[in-house]
């Protein structure tokens, strides 16, 4: 299945983050749960998309993710940057829910500037790594190969290269060989005399 | 027999003339049971082709070579000659190699026209211009991918 950026970003709205109400919003009654009620002043968790469209109506404040601080960031970098194989990112989807937090109030968000070029800088070498380990794979022709730790979007940046050049040569492979044992039956004694057996 | 080859004077015709068929006649004239014809490959599939792809496929200009140089050679591999055996060997190799070195180019910048230019500055890669449809198709739908997914990042 294809996904793009956009659904991507949309699925990553599912996730949890605490928000701090600024006004009292009575019980939501949703069809996957339910969400409230907010008192002013007491910090509650609810899914991205209702704390996003909350901020935007100014009704709360959010409060970043544990791991959207410089701090835990720069962690983040050091180990991606020493280790060859991919780390473990805090969110499956942390640059979906980085880059919705600071589109809409980066001011929620301390030293909002420097966590920016931090996830890019983490991103960079994660996209980096992945280049590099594409090529290898694809000149290898491996069957198949095991990587940890790869979030959605970064596998939205190979698609569709990656699955469709190795799919393509396949394809070739596939083709010739069955066209060899077709015409076997048809082919001349010293052809048939270099098929295997 | 005759409407193949309008310039023949008899009804039939004669036996060592050399003709063009298309590959699906070729191939149903060909079988071995009751051959009428016997295939003669296209110079670029044939030896001297064969080596300068062995040595460095990345240079080379696929469209020189045919308009669909993979396709064709897909099709006629099913024909019976010991030319094409051994280039359809060496043919996934070439596409792998090829593909490999259009990795890098397909998520340039867009400012950049098309990898005719920086091919001098970013080491090998696969030119433009020298793209089998194949290989066209696999650039233009990555290349349309990434700018999707820069527009996003960007936003």
């Amino acid at each position: 299945m294809t996904l793009t950026a956009e659904e991507l970003e949309y699925i990553a709205q599912e996730e949890e983050v605490e928000i701090m109400p600024r006004v009292e919003i009575p019980t939501m009654w949703l069809i996957t749960g339910d969400v409230g009620p907010f008192e002013v002043g007491m910090p509650i968790k609810i899914p991205l998309w209702i704390a996003l469209q909350l901020r935007g109506d100014n009704k709360c404040n959010i409060i970043a993710p544990y791991w959207l601080t410089k701090s835990s960031m720069e962690k983040v970098k050091e180990f991606e940057t020493k280790s060859p194989l991919f780390s473990k990112m805090p969110s499956k989807h942390y640059m979906s829910i980085a880059k919705l937090i600071f589109e809409l109030c980066p001011e929620d968000v301390p030293e909002a500037d420097a966590i920016k070029l931090l996830i890019k800088d983490v991103w960079d070498c994660r996209m980096a790594k992945l280049q590099t380990a594409i090529a290898l794979f694809i000149e290898k022709g491996a069957s198949w190969a095991k990587v940890d730790n790869l979030t959605q979007m970064e596998m939205c940046a190979i698609r569709p290269f990656f699955p469709h050049s190795l799919g393509h040569i396949h394809r070739l492979r596939k083709t010739i060989q069955a066209a060899r044992l077709h015409s076997a039956g048809n082919a001349s004694v010293e052809v048939r005399g270099k098929l295997p057996k | 027999m005759r409407f193949l080859d309008p310039s023949q004077a008899s009804t039939d015709l004669p036996a060592g003339s050399e003709i063009e068929l298309p590959i699906w006649a070729a191939r149903v004239l060909s079988k071995q049971k009751r051959a009428f014809i016997s295939i003669k490959m296209p110079k670029f599939y044939g030896e001297g082709y064969r080596e300068v792809l062995k040595a460095d496929p990345t240079v080379v200009d696929l469209n020189k070579m045919g308009p669909q140089y993979y396709q064709s050679a897909l099709q006629m591999c099913t024909l019976p000659s010991a030319e094409m055996e051994k280039i359809s060997d060496s043919l996934p190799d070439i596409l792998q190699k090829r593909v490999i070195a259009m990795a890098d180019s397909y998520s340039l910048h867009r400012d950049v026209k098309s990898t005719d230019e920086v091919s001098n500055q970013m080491g090998n890669m696969l030119k433009f211009h020298h793209m089998d449809p194949l290989e066209l198709q696999i650039f233009n739908d990555s290349k349309a991918a990434s700018e999707d997914l820069d527009d996003w990042l960007k936003v």
